[in-house]
């Protein structure tokens, strides 16, 4: 996607937030919109601020982009501290959701936005723009209305609109929410092409797990105005740091139960009559602590009697092609999600069903 | 290609109810729009005995050095005034949408003020301020000896634009509005600093709503007749010569004659404005529109905008002060010592007329209304031959100055069939047929935006048409119902130019005796009525709002 012959003097410098707190006024009351975080987005890698709407995400990608003026902390820019710097004048370039195309305006000039600003010579921003449009694959639609152009062709007007003003950092608002299914994949792995290749220090802020894990070098999982957790994408999968997390990422059983013995990483979790093996930070739990164990479905077995942690009953069976997904009945809980993918036949409501449990992990204190 | 294009479209077959209803509309377009403007056509084309003469009267008009004259003082008007009315009104639009300059409400109460208030009240309200007797040469005479004469275009350009300014910027606050911040973000985002946004991003998207609030306040500069009648000195436009010719010499030849003269720019300008809406527009709601404000602008700018909506706001306080003021004074600039009696005079003599306006207004309203919404129900949503004539018919009225209604309507139904002349009935249909439109175009372009799903899910459901019109179309048009009809009562009790020629001595109404009060010099009682005026369009207002708790702003111009 990308033409990787064309250069940009592209700098790559880390984006530190240090006690970043944003409050808005809604209604005559205080709303903490982001609430002292702090994270730094590592230079030269893709970071995802990941989380429900209402978490705070874009408020954060606005206090960077100078758009919002956070009321305690700091951005740091590589080492500049930006504070009270205006958007105009912050190394950061961002695509808007609806990529905030200049409607009146044609590609070419879209793009050379902001080299007219920087008063250049006409010699200067035609060769800046036509470079631009090269690296993108633009050639030819320069005298085009965006209007005229495809999704991903808007996209990729907007990316290059930010890359001729060689900016230090790149900020995503959800580029691909408007998009249909199909069209989402293709533009993801377009950004994520265009990101390796130029290696621009980038924050892309989304709701959707399935985007943030594909793009991400770093994820950050917000919450509530706060940074729930911050690791690669495998880190947070498979070792969430709470339940919010793991409900968040991916598909998750919760259990109830309280640890008889801990035996280095590993304790012996009682969930009413069963006993289950469950991976534990012993650092952070003892005996007799009343816990919270996560299961993802896929670490269930369906198994025979005498393997089994587990002994109960189908609630409900779906076949859905690849799996076979079974509710069965839990004590306490409501919802405990099987995938069997081995499946010959399906087993119907109410029938036995023996589980044995490959993987948990001790999430949360009661 | 050219396959298609012979293809005939298949319509689905109509409702017996719905022809009913297309031909009783089709009869009343023909009857109350067509008919009159054909009366007044063809009264232009014949001499007082009715004989058949050509374009003679046309040809008059052409070589009198004063009908060229007349000419030319209307352009000269209605440019300089929609020039300065767009100005200002784009720029107070800015100022209370874009920008955080203090006391932002109380700006945009002042902006919406003169909208309900009748258009010739400003023009008199600067007679008492800059009269021979006003208040303000008073002093300027008593302290240097001289007088400033308000009399003449210069006077009625600016009674025009204190009018017409707040019809800018109710059309562009919407722009600017809809443009939401997005656009201006990523310019910024680009390098941008404010007043370069302003110059290359925000102006030029909204221009083309620049453009139709320009062409709405030209038409109807020219047709305006209150402030050029009181104003003009001895300069007359040619609404206000038409009914110089019409009521003072009784020359109807000649009037209409002149009443057709004035269509000629106006229905140009409304042919240019329905070409230039089918253009898209910009202007385009983000999903995101909510994020975010402009920036901070620079200080100069700041005290600029705030100096200058400042200014705007005390002359249209001293405009309502002067007139609350005038209506207790015993005689204006001579004797100042507060008195009720003009009041008394009002209502001794002019109580009927009070009642006959509020009245006459309210049912004008509602069936400007109802019909509004009943031709655009029928015009987007069900497809028949002759759809689109029947829409262009229907908003003529838009165009046509009120001057040549009220003569075509006079014309027209002063014989058979339909004997209406000196009515209250002609009155009726005259704030009907002038109002609809609005009505109109407020509820199509609400109707488009309904999903046409909802009425099909009523149809599958076995409900007929007149079912579907009454349980799920009006009540999801309700608030177009009711913004159509405040913005007709306002138009119609305030309305002067047609009724003018409507009004009899049984009938008499409100704007009209103000006018005349004015004319014979009675300013006090002119105040007084004034005042009462604006108390009953105000109380509606507030009652209406209280009722349906809407924003009835939201007007299609």
């Amino acid at each position: 996607m990308v033409n990787a012959n064309i250069d940009f003097h592209l700098e790559k410098v880390p984006v530190q937030l240090k006690n970043l707190t944003k409050k808005f006024m809604d209604e005559g009351k205080i709303i903490t919109a982001v609430d002292n975080i702090d994270i730094t987005f590592e230079k030269g890698k893709l970071t995802t601020l990941l989380g429900p709407s209402g978490c705070g995400k874009t408020t954060t990608l606005r206090c960077i982009g100078g758009f919002y003026k956070p009321e305690e902390g700091e951005v740091l820019i590589g080492s500049e501290n930006v504070r009270g710097v205006p958007p105009y004048k912050r190394p950061t370039g961002t695509v808007f959701q609806n990529y905030a195309l200049f409607p009146h305006m044609s590609v070419f000039e879209n793009i050379a936005y902001g080299l007219r600003v920087k008063k250049m010579s006409n010699k200067e921003v035609k060769d800046k723009v036509n470079k631009g449009l090269k690296l993108l694959q633009l050639d030819n639609m320069g005298d085009r209305l965006p209007t005229q152009l495809s999704g991903g062709q808007q996209q990729r007007v907007a990316i290059a609109r930010l890359l001729v003003n060689e900016p230090k950092v790149l900020l995503l608002d959800e580029p691909l929410s408007n998009l249909d299914a199909k069209l989402r994949i293709y533009m993801r792995e377009e950004i994520k092409n265009i990101q390796r290749e130029l290696g621009l220090t980038t924050i892309y802020v989304t709701h959707d797990q399935e985007e943030a894990m594909t793009l991400s070098d770093q994820m950050a999982i917000m919450n509530e105005g706060r940074i729930e957790q911050i690791g690669t994408p495998i880190e947070i999968y498979n070792k969430p740091a709470n339940k919010f997390v793991g409900d968040f990422i991916g598909e998750a059983n919760f259990l109830e139960g309280s640890i008889e013995r801990i035996v280095e990483n590993t304790a012996l979790v009682r969930i009413d009559d069963y006993k289950i093996k469950s991976e534990v930070d012993s650092n952070k739990y003892a005996e007799d602590d009343d816990v919270l164990i996560m299961i993802r479905p896929h670490d269930v077995e369906i198994c025979n009697e005498d393997e089994a942690d587990i002994i109960t009953k189908v609630r409900w069976a779906a076949f859905i092609g690849a799996q076979v997904n079974y509710q069965v009945f839990m004590p306490g809980e409501d919802d405990f999600t099987v995938y069997d993918y081995h499946a010959d036949q399906i087993k119907s409501a109410e029938e036995d069903i023996n589980l044995k449990i490959k993987k948990s992990l001790v999430i949360e204190k009661l | 290609m050219k396959l298609f294009k012979k293809a005939k479209i298949a319509r689905p077959k109509l409702e017996p109810i719905v022809k009913f209803i297309i031909l009783v509309i089709s009869i009343i377009l023909l009857y109350f729009i067509i008919n009159p403007i054909i009366q007044v056509l063809g009264k232009s084309i014949t001499d007082y005995s009715g004989k058949y003469i050509g374009f003679v009267n046309y040809l008059r008009f052409l070589k009198s050095s004063y009908f060229r004259g007349v000419f030319y003082n209307t352009m000269l008007i209605a440019v300089t005034a929609t020039f300065g009315a767009v100005i200002l009104g784009t720029i107070f639009a800015f100022a209370i949408t874009k920008s955080n300059i203090p006391g932002k409400n109380f700006f945009m109460f002042i902006g919406i003020l003169p909208m309900i208030t009748p258009a010739f009240i400003n023009a008199f309200s600067l007679i008492l301020l800059f009269g021979r007797k006003g208040i303000i040469n008073n002093i300027l005479y008593s302290l240097f000896n001289f007088r400033l004469v308000i009399y003449g275009w210069h006077g009625v350009v600016f009674s025009q634009i204190i009018t017409l300014f707040p019809l800018a910027y109710i059309v562009t606050a919407a722009a600017f509005t809809g443009l939401g911040s997005e656009l201006e973000n990523a310019a910024m985002d680009l390098g941008a600093n404010p007043l370069r946004i302003i110059r290359t991003i925000t102006f030029p998207l909204i221009t083309p709503a620049i453009m139709a609030a320009s062409l709405l306040i030209f038409m109807t500069n020219l047709a305006a007749f209150g402030a050029p009648a009181i104003l003009g000195g001895g300069e007359t436009t040619l609404a206000v010569e038409a009914v110089i010719q019409v009521l003072g010499v009784g020359n109807w030849q000649m009037g209409t004659t002149v009443a057709v003269i004035l269509l000629i720019p106006s229905s140009l300008v409304f042919f240019l404005q329905n070409k230039f809406k089918k253009k898209a527009s910009y202007v385009t709601v983000t999903g995101n529109a909510a994020h975010g404000k402009a920036a901070k602008l620079p200080k100069k700018i700041r005290y600029f905008l705030f100096v200058l909506c400042t200014l705007v706001s005390i002359v249209v306080i001293s405009i309502y002060l002067t007139i609350l003021l005038g209506s207790f004074s015993q005689t204006w600039g001579v004797d100042n010592s507060l008195t009720l009696s003009h009041y008394q005079t009002v209502i001794e003599r002019s109580l009927e007329s009070i009642t006959n306006s509020t009245i006459l207004a309210f049912i004008g309203g509602l069936g400007a209304a109802m019909l509004g919404l009943l031709i655009s129900y029928i015009v987007v949503r069900q497809k028949f031959f002759g759809n689109k004539l029947m829409d262009s018919i229907s908003t003529l009225p838009y165009a046509v100055p009120g001057t040549m209604m009220g003569l075509g309507f006079v014309i027209a139904f002063n014989k058979p069939p339909l004997i209406l002349t000196g009515t209250a009935l002609i009155i009726v249909f005259d704030y009907i047929i002038r109002r609809m439109p609005f009505a109109l175009r407020t509820a199509s372009s609400n109707l488009q935006q309904l999903d046409i799903s909802m009425e099909e899910s009523s149809a599958d459901m076995g409900a007929r048409w007149h079912t579907t019109f009454r349980r799920i179309v009006l009540p999801l048009l309700k608030p177009a119902f009711f913004s159509g009809f405040l913005f007709a009562f306002i138009r119609a009790i305030t309305e002067l130019t047609s009724t003018i020629f409507l009004v009899s001595p049984d009938h008499r109404l409100m704007s009209v005796d103000i006018y005349n009060f004015i004319n014979y010099g009675q300013l006090g009682e002119a105040a007084a009525m004034s005042i009462i005026l604006m108390i009953i369009v105000v109380v509606v207002v507030v009652l209406l709002y209280k009722i349906t708790k809407m924003d009835l702003l939201n007007i299609k111009l």
